[in-house]
């Protein structure tokens, strides 16, 4: 009897440190931890469209002169509608669907802006070096009880490899998955592809190897070469997100941002845009029947307003960022009822 | 440091070698004695050399030779992976060998005992080292486990956990970030400084308790390895204190063997020099820990053989600024670093922008002292059976509410793990 009563003491105390963590440190922690579900509990009161974005976002080329996000050039050409955006680089579907939860039930927007990103669909992005820190930024909004989350976040307690696994998960998937090029082409795996591409494919007039032509070509195959299928960990967050959306009974928009595929098929191929297509396809066919406004940038934009012109990145210059937010907003324009 | 699953062959290795060598030294006599026991100790130190010391052993003899010009040749790249915990288990196995040389121990003759006795998971891979005349008999003996025992082992446990996850693992951060500076100021010199001797020794000390805790859980005790060293009032006192369980495996298998207190002078000067050079490489295959164990070596013998005197506040504050200085070495990944830090330390540096470190995080450093304060020289569940029922709830919620709450959020390993 006197154990169960100090049992039953301990689970006292411990439900009364939950109530001063909850005064005294739970918002600074959030805060300081995790700052963009901190700004979520508060924004979602304000807003009609929340725009969820990583990087392509607020990235912005040296010679711009209008510094404006995407988020904020599509708000300029919605007035009447309160816009709040959240971004962070390197997120992703499996992120915003975490922050959907982090959302008010209360006050959820009338509509909420995804940014569907191409590329973080592939293997490099979702077996990432950065993802654990993006899962660490997830825990302390979980549903528990705060000083549970606050104590998991000091254990490491969230879903993320090891870098040798997630090096090790991501090498099996391009050595092993068949990629549906056409019969003919000789590259039917990434690592296939990657080496073909590796071992000299371009040349400078000298006989050497081209290293920067030949670094940048493996980069888009690595980037683009797979196919999406109802089983990828993205598409699987981009349902949940759908599930949510249609519970919550609010407007759920996928924004397919734009990639260089001029860029891609001169450097790789036809193959590998047929492939960049065919992604985006895949996700138009399969959210527009969902009831999801899909709207598709990937050719919008024109090479030369790529920011990183050696590498494949989603950062436009101002033309870019204008094309996509003009698109954007018509979209929006079109489909939402007035607020 | 790594687990890799094949090294648990290196284990296996050593305990056979090691089981099979004390019988045959326990029959053996003279010279057969010796040569079974330099076999042993031989494989054994083989083994560290191979596994942790060989890349900077061909470093340092390619780099002589290139010296000399007897070579331009580089050093062939060595990469393996340092068994987890190997420097502690070889240490631990060697003492059993020596035991059974000198005749103060018998040898065993189940080898799942002495298995047991190299593999006791809780300090296996970060000691204490235990000896077998302890260990090996705490591990035969019946266990009586009680509702006491128990408790005490959580107290531990959870002490352990507490000094390591909000008092280490809150400083480490900071103490990484100016060790990486290029050039920092006199305060942040003395901000890493005082905080890494407060991070070690919480990050040691907290997983020597929860070692001593987890082996308490199955009714076994384990030798103490730390009694408040910040406490000392001299070197010799300090090593009486720190890491207690190879400051006395040195002292009795390398210190005493080299004649000891018994020397003359400059013998005696030599010896100490040598085991605390030992000592220093024990802990990494660099010079930094080499100049850090000679460090403490030469202030040991600055204090002489006598006893030092009656302890007073001011002298525990020296010996607590010495000691953090010399752990600039154990710290600094290199030479250049180590030198960085030391000028900075008295203000040499060209650095004078004031940087505003989290002054909340002062909080973490002076905590130790008050839980310092608190154990009053004492092993903390000793300590919490002293206190009155209140205060023993009052120190246990407050232990859970900072493991809880405040725990460090970056994954940070023990420091030891890496030896």
């Amino acid at each position: 009897m006197r154990h169960v009563k100090t049992i039953a003491i301990f689970f006292a105390a411990l439900i009364l440190m939950e109530v001063l963590y909850r005064i005294t440190s739970f918002t600074s922690d959030l805060k300081k931890f995790s700052p963009e579900q901190y700004r979520l509990l508060h924004i979602s009161d304000s807003a009609d469209i929340l725009f969820f974005g990583e990087s392509s976002n607020t990235t912005f080329a040296p010679y711009d002169s209008i510094p404006y996000s995407i988020a904020e050039l599509a708000a300029q050409q919605m007035p009447a509608w309160r816009w709040k955006s959240i971004t962070k680089h390197a997120s992703h579907a499996g992120i915003y669907k975490q922050w959907l939860n982090a959302l008010n039930p209360k006050s959820v927007p009338a509509c909420i802006v995804i940014t569907v990103n191409l590329r973080s669909c592939n293997a490099d992005w979702r077996y990432s070096a950065l993802e654990p820190a993006l899962q660490q930024a997830l825990v302390m909004g979980k549903a528990r009880p705060r000083l549970l989350n606050r104590f998991l976040l000091a254990l490491g307690f969230y879903p993320h490899l090891s870098e040798r696994l997630a090096q090790k998960a991501k090498l099996t998937e391009w050595d092993t998955t068949c990629l549906p090029v056409s019969k003919n082409y000789p590259y039917k795996t990434v690592r296939a592809w990657d080496d073909a591409f590796a071992n000299g494919y371009y040349c400078k007039p000298d006989g050497s190897w081209d290293m920067d032509k030949i670094q940048l070509a493996c980069h888009y195959i690595k980037s683009y070469a797979f196919a999406l299928h109802a089983e990828n960990s993205r598409i699987k967050d981009l349902d949940a997100i759908v599930q949510w959306a249609q519970i919550k009974k609010c407007t759920l928009v996928f924004n397919i941002m734009a990639e260089n595929l001029n860029y891609a098929e001169t450097l790789v191929g036809p193959e590998l845009t047929r492939l960049m297509r065919f992604n985006r396809d895949f996700i138009v066919k399969r959210y527009s029947t969902k009831g999801v406004l899909v709207i598709d940038h990937l050719e919008s934009v024109k090479g030369a307003d790529y920011i990183d012109q050696n590498w494949t990145t989603e950062h436009y210059n101002q033309n870019g960022r204008i094309a996509i937010a003009k698109k954007l907003s018509q979209v929006l324009l079109k489909n939402l009822l007035n607020p | 440091m790594q687990f890799v699953p094949a090294y648990i062959f290196i284990l296996f290795f050593i305990i056979l070698l090691d089981f099979t060598t004390a019988h045959i030294i326990w029959r053996s006599t003279g010279l057969t004695k010796r040569l079974w026991l330099i076999i042993s100790l031989s494989s054994n130190i083989l083994l560290l050399a191979v596994f942790k010391y060989a890349a900077f052993l061909l470093n340092n003899i390619f780099a002589f030779f290139q010296m000399v010009h007897f070579t331009n040749a580089s050093a062939p790249a060595i990469d393996f992976i340092l068994p987890i915990g190997l420097s502690f288990h070889t240490f631990q196995s060697m003492s059993y060998t020596m035991d059974v040389y000198r005749g103060q121990q018998k040898p065993e003759t189940h080898l799942g005992y002495f298995a047991n006795y190299v593999l006791f998971f809780p300090q296996m891979v970060a000691g204490p080292i235990e000896r077998y005349k302890r260990l090996g008999v705490s591990l035969k003996a019946p266990q009586a486990l009680s509702f006491e025992s128990w408790r005490a082992a959580l107290w531990l446990i959870g002490f352990g956990l507490c000094i390591k996850m909000v008092i280490a693992d809150n400083l480490a951060p900071v103490v990484n970030q100016i060790y990486e500076l290029e050039q920092p100021n006199i305060i942040q010199a003395w901000t890493a400084v005082l905080f890494f001797s407060v991070q070690i020794y919480a990050d040691f000390f907290g997983y020597s308790t929860i070692a001593i805790g987890s082996a308490k859980l199955l009714g076994i005790e384990i030798m103490d390895n730390f009694k408040s060293p910040y406490r000392a009032a001299s070197i010799t006192e300090f090593w009486s204190r720190w890491h207690i369980s190879l400051s006395t495996w040195f002292k009795e298998y390398v210190y005493i063997p080299l004649g000891g207190n018994k020397n003359r002078y400059g013998p005696w000067v030599i010896s100490i020099l040598a085991v605390f050079a030992l000592s220093g490489f024990w802990h990494g295959a660099s010079w930094t820990f080499i100049v850090w164990g000679l460090l403490h070596g030469i202030a040991r013998i600055t204090e002489g053989r006598q006893k030092p005197p009656r302890t007073i506040f001011f002298k525990r504050v020296i010996i607590f600024l010495i000691v953090s200085l010399f752990w600039i070495f154990f710290r600094a990944p290199d030479f250049k670093t180590a030198w960085v830090m030391c000028k900075a330390c008295f203000g040499f540096t060209d650095n004078t922008i004031f940087t505003n470190y989290n002054l909340g995080l002062w909080f973490w450093f002076f905590l130790l002292w008050l839980i310092e304060w608190f154990l009053n020289d004492q092993r903390f569940d000793i300590r919490m059976l002293q206190v009155s029922v209140w205060k023993r709830w009052c120190v246990i919620l407050a232990m859970v509410y900072c493991i809880l709450a405040f725990g460090g959020t970056q994954a940070l390993p023990f420091i030891y793990f890496q030896f």
